[in-house]
């Protein structure tokens, strides 16, 4: 297929919302209504990657809509960063797709054609965002991706639907417009643009004492990034249906806030500039703290959304911290880990959804004995848990040796401890729920001690379409401690903008 | 019942019934005594000069036990706590395992 | 040599297979061939560096081969399928694929020619060994399980936290010979000091191998600390800090097993004691210290299986391996007891592979002139003959009949397991017969031999007098049939007083941000709802809602842009 970059990246911005019209135009017939969906997933992910060889080698392809005054416009430029998190974002909308099918039927949910209708649209969102070439386009397709899940959210219609979605919308709306928007206009009378560059736009046009205050500006407007103490939103949302939750902690919503904090720290503030102003040495310490203190909440938790929503909270921190560690390696690993988390999260919300649907449990108290009944979930649940904690051969293996190699990068070997910490944290309480299911007797089996496994109950798993996505990612785990080196490859000129420095020569393997 | 002659056991049963006595105990201190002789008939190369010391080996092995025996007891006597000390955090305090009969033939 | 497929992926491979084949003889079979056909591949290896790979532009070393590799190669291949033999019966697929991941992992680790791979392999050893105690399916279980894989987890990201430190000092991710001194050179050696159970990071060991199935802890006993024990001799050989770590690791687990009431709990700690040797060794440094380490380790892999075989065959057929329950078993089981008295034997006694490594460890540390380290191993092979060649068999096999009044004696051990240590008992036998051939397969060329009448005598003296001591103690009622009980050890420290600070710590976080995001829900509902009754949809500020919220945003933002104009102009 040819067509021109500006043309593509028009069609990528907009066939997911082709989607939503066509979805929407399908209501009484659901099989019609899904095959829409998934057919627009995989058309939308055919012409993301297509930008993949250009923007690997070396080209910047972009588009101009309009111009809303001189110098602003709402325009797009595809870099690796949001080449990264376009790719993400399109692939595992596939897989969700068909979750949602097995998910949706499963469970017998109403109003399924306006959910496949708002999920459409906060795709389109989410590659707005990737794609932004500049700070005006990107705010604007946050505020999108913000409305467009709300009704996802709320799906359920009840009361606690309902208070959870108004936390969602109160923080994630008052964070961008509360700080992220003052940021913004701050940034604009510095510097004049807003477009993305790397190496940043504010370098010599800010006081660097008063650098931090705008730092933190971002940090706290990126509410979606769910940095502490502003990540209530994401508990608060785990009323929705599971697959809004995958969508919300893998592919789309938080991956756009860790995704902002990396393209302000890269494009806007440059590494380099906060390298030498140390201004983002205190957000690297909240983000620790964020990362500890959620994991421990994590492990207080019983019920499985939960831990799973603080599992997140914790790491997304991981991402922000590449960041405020201000050196190449942090950026790479903070990058990697965007990838790597989504692929590791999304198969352990699939796989909570896949319990709900079979057994209707969504506390871990009860699900001793389950994975007798459910192996290839609880397999699949095993695997993307070993990813998050980070054990090799596994994806997650691999962003958190680069945030480490950031971390002694940066003399901050403490950071490193932190990682540490987090990982045993994360084997606490992410490896229970799978050793319980396995191995600690169902009050369903009366016998005790190694006789405990059932003799033939058989194998009860959820829908197909509910046990195979998982299983796909859990095997996309794997293969992306493979494929590692490729996403190094993509990153590298954004991590490492001066390949002729001394200081990158040494440590470019 | 006497092992050696209960003729319903195994015959290497009753065989390890003779051990199961004290003429196991004179028997090894005749071995001992025999053993610690050959010191004053056989020159050892030393390394150590308290290597050359008569008895040096078996009244260090003797010692040694004695030594860890006490020590044993101490410990017993300080650390030593009911099976359900950590229950239900380990395997100590659960009941005893199905004994399996089954021979896999 | 490309056409040697790696050893440890021919187990790996063997674990994907294997859930694919029904269950029965053929998959036993089969479990039976993996050991055997590594072993076959390892031992055609030659010298030299193969199988490089490229992983995000690090050149990594999948197989690097010399003679030490080999030798731990091919004891972890040799005593998997003892293992497997022994547990020919267990039809839990968990257990025989984790089995099969298990050996790989330690395997690949022994094979590794640099950190990274090392790394992988190690967290693999982890991650496959938990399911060996979580597969006696009870609540105990599934605790000890959760405690082991933390702290086994930890040493592997303490392992490439100190290999990132590593490699960002030197560039080097080579698994080669480390100089301590950096703080990423002492994560590495704390790495390698979990595993091999270092005093207080030692714990873990006594308290998971009882919890495991009774063929879980024969595979258990195998790799893990073996594994930690080459990697030392690999990075640290010479290290003259392990020298003294080693005397504590052969005095305090000695004491904890001479008290110990579960017999498989004194075989772990007589395992601990038996790593101490080896460390050491390995502090010690020289070519036939670690000539000893490498034979020790050959030897102790052998009989500490056949030992912990034999517990294992009385818990089968007993359902307990404590002490305070068994006795008078050789009536029932004679085969299992002259094979765990084969077992106590073959730690130092003359003709067996124990007696060969011992006197070169005791030798290396003699030459090197060490005479306070030298009495505290003659301390160590007198105080462990005792516990595991003396006591520990007298306590399961003879004394009081325990099961006289029983409707049924326990039955003799099934015939697999029998001959798993039967085959292991001729190992040891044929490694102590021909000490010329075990020699000549140790890492370095250093004429030895143990067969002198210096050692034998001596030796046999030792071991005559700790016998004696046992049997004249225990008649004046020294020794005592332990009564039901635990011993704390340092484990108290994470069990109980750490847990209390995190359990505090847990709750003091929880509450004091559920207080602050309660306390600012609130605040923010409360100004939200106050901006809403002023513009919302009937609010007096609108006709219609988006109108009234657009005069909202203009209102915040030119609020904002004044601000920012006026700090501008300062």
């Amino acid at each position: 297929m040819d067509m021109s970059p500006s043309f593509a990246i028009t069609l990528a911005v907009l066939l997911p919302l082709i989607g939503t019209v066509l979805i929407g135009m399908s209501d009484r017939r659901p099989n019609q209504r899904e095959a829409v969906s998934i057919l627009t997933s995989l058309a939308l992910f055919y012409v993301v990657a297509g930008f993949l060889p250009d923007v690997m080698s070396g080209a910047r392809p972009s588009a101009t809509w309009f111009e809303v005054l001189p110098g602003l416009s709402l325009a797009f430029e595809i870099e690796p960063l949001g080449m990264l998190f376009a790719l993400v974002a399109s692939g595992l909308w596939i897989v969700t797709a068909l979750y949602c099918i097995g998910y949706m039927r499963g469970n017998k949910e109403s109003h399924q054609t306006r959910f496949y209708m708002c999920f459409a649209l906060a795709i389109s969102a989410a590659i707005g965002i990737a794609f932004a070439a500049n700070m005006f386009t990107l705010f604007i397709f946050y505020e999108v991706l913000t409305i467009s899940t709300y009704p996802l959210v709320a799906h359920k219609q009840n009361e606690a639907a309902k208070s959870g979605a108004r936390t969602y919308l109160g923080i994630l709306i008052g964070t961008s417009i509360g700080f992220q928007l003052i940021a913004i206009i701050w940034t604009w009378m510095l510097a004049g643009t807003l477009d993305f560059q790397l190496g940043g736009i504010l370098a010599g046009k800010i006081d660097p004492t008063i650098l931090p205050v705008l730092l933190g500006l971002y940090a706290f407007g990126i509410g979606k990034a769910a940095l502490m103490p502003f990540h209530r939103w994401l508990p608060a949302a785990m009323v929705a249906p599971t697959p809004v939750s995958a969508l919300l902690h893998a592919v789309a919503v938080v991956k756009a806030g860790v995704f902002t904090m990396l393209k302000v720290g890269v494009y806007i503030f440059g590494i380099d500039l906060l390298a030498v102003t140390q201004a983002s040495d205190w957000l690297m310490w909240l983000a620790a703290a964020s990362i500890l203190i959620a994991s421990t909440i994590a492990l207080t938790k019983d019920n499985l959304k939960a831990r799973l929503a603080y599992s997140t909270v914790s790491q997304l921190s991981y991402i922000t911290l590449g960041m405020a560690l201000a050196t190449s390696l942090g950026v790479m690993g903070g990058a990697m880990h965007i990838a790597m988390h989504a692929m590791g999260k999304i198969t352990l919300f699939m796989c909570a959804g896949a319990i709900y649907v079979a057994t209707h449990k969504t506390e871990i108290s009860d699900m001793d004995g389950l994975g007798r009944l459910m192996p290839f979930t609880f397999g699949a649940f095993l695997i993307g848990a070993l990813s998050i904690i980070g054990l090799p051969p596994l994806g997650g293996a691999w962003s958190k040796w680069y945030l480490m190699l950031g971390a002694a990068d940066a003399g901050h070997q403490i950071m490193i401890v932190v990682f540490m910490a987090s990982s045993l944290l994360n084997v606490a309480y992410l490896l229970p729920i799978v050793a319980r299911a396995f191995f600690v007797p169902s009050p369903r089996f009366a016998s005790v001690g190694a006789a405990a496994v059932p003799a033939r109950s058989g194998i009860q798993e959820a829908p197909l379409l509910c046990v195979l996505p998982p299983v796909i990612t859990a095997i996309g785990c794997l293969l992306l401690f493979f494929y590692a080196g490729e996403i190094y490859d993509l990153i590298y000129p954004v991590a490492f903008p001066d390949p002729t420095s001394a200081a990158v020569q040494s440590l470019a393997p | 019942m006497n092992a050696k002659t209960d003729t319903s056991l195994p015959a290497l049963a009753r065989l390890l019934g003779r051990l199961d006595g004290k003429k196991l105990f004179w028997l090894l201190l005749l071995a001992g005594v025999l053993l610690t002789l050959s010191d004053f008939a056989y020159h050892r190369h030393e390394i150590f000069d308290f290597e050359a010391l008569p008895l040096f080996y078996a009244g260090f092995a003797a010692a040694s036990v004695l030594v860890l025996v006490l020590a044993a007891a101490i410990f017993r006597a300080l650390f030593k706590r009911p099976e359900t000390f950590y229950a239900p955090f380990s395997t100590d305090s659960e009941p005893p395992l199905k004994a399996q009969e089954g021979d896999h033939a | 040599m490309p056409d040697i497929f790696p050893p440890a992926l021919i187990f790996i491979a063997a674990a994907i297979v294997l859930p694919f084949l029904p269950k029965g003889n053929l998959r036993a079979l089969f479990l039976l061939a993996v050991p055997l056909v590594a072993a076959h591949e390892i031992w055609q290896l030659s010298e030299g560096v193969t199988h490089t790979y490229e992983l995000l532009g690090y050149s990594l070393t999948l197989m690097r081969v010399d003679q030490l590799s080999i030798v731990f190669g091919l004891i972890f291949s040799f005593a998997a399928f003892l293992a497997l033999l022994y547990a020919w019966h267990v039809k839990d697929t968990v257990q025989q694929v984790t089995t099969l991941l298990y050996a790989g992992s330690a395997i690949g680790a022994v094979f590794a020619g640099d950190f990274v791979t090392l790394f992988i392999f190690w967290e693999g050893t982890a991650v496959a060994s938990v399911f060996l105690i979580w597969a006696r399916g009870t609540e105990g279980a599934y605790y000890t399980g959760m405690r082991y894989l933390i702290i086994q987890i930890a040493s592997g990201v303490i392992l490439v936290a100190g290999m990132a430190l590593h490699y960002y000092e030197t560039g080097s991710l080579a698994f080669e010979a480390l100089t301590l001194g950096s703080l990423g050179t002492w994560a590495i050696l704390i790495a390698f000091g979990i595993k091999a159970a270092f005093p207080l990071l030692h714990t873990w060991l006594p308290d998971a191998y009882p919890a495991a199935t009774p063929t879980g802890t024969v595979v258990l006993s195998i790799f893990t600390t073996k594994l930690a024990i080459y990697s030392l001799a690999r990075s640290f050989a010479g290290t003259e800090i392990l020298i003294y770590i080693g005397v504590v690791m052969v005095f305090w687990p000695l004491i904890y097993a001479a008290a110990e009431n579960d017999l498989r709990r004194v075989l772990a700690y007589a395992l601990n004691n038996q790593l101490g040797f080896m460390v050491i060794a390995v502090g010690i440094g020289t070519p036939l210290a670690l000539n000893g380490v490498a034979a020790h380790a050959v030897a102790h892999i052998l009989y500490k299986s056949l030992l912990f075989m034999a517990m294992g065959a009385v818990l089968y057929r007993t359902g307990t391996a404590k002490a305070s329950g068994l006795g008078g078993l050789y009536r029932s089981m004679p085969l299992t007891a002259l094979l765990c008295i084969l077992g106590g034997l073959a730690m130092s006694t003359p003709l067996f592979a124990g007696f060969v490594s011992k006197s070169l460890i005791l030798s290396s540390v003699a030459k090197a002139y060490e005479p306070l380290i030298w009495a505290a191993l003659l301390f160590g092979s007198a105080g462990i003959f005792y516990v595991a060649g003396v006591r520990l068999p007298y306590l399961a096999f003879f004394g009081e009949d325990k099961f006289a009044g029983a409707p049924e004696r326990p039955k003799e051990a099934p015939w697999n397991m029998l001959l798993a240590m039967g085959l292991t008992a001729a190992c040891c036998l044929a490694l102590g017969l021909l000490p010329g051939a075990f020699m000549s397969f140790l890492p370095y060329d250093v004429a030895y031999n143990a067969y002198t009448p210096d050692h034998i005598l001596t030796q046999l003296q030792v071991l005559s007098f700790t016998a004696i001591a046992f049997f004249a103690l225990w008649r004046f009622g020294l020794i005592k049939r332990p009564a039901p009980g635990i011993l704390v050890d340092t484990d108290w420290l994470n069990r109980r007083l750490a847990l209390a600070i995190v359990k505090l710590g847990a709750y003091i976080s929880r509450n004091t941000w559920g207080l602050m995001s309660r306390t600012a829900t609130r605040r923010l509902d409360a100004f939200l709802a106050s901006i809403y009754r002023a513009h919302g949809p009937q609010g007096p500020l609108a006709r219609s809602w988006p109108a009234g919220s657009m005069v909202l945003w203009i209102a915040v933002l030119l609020g904002f842009t004044l601000i920012l104009s006026f700090s501008q102009s300062l």
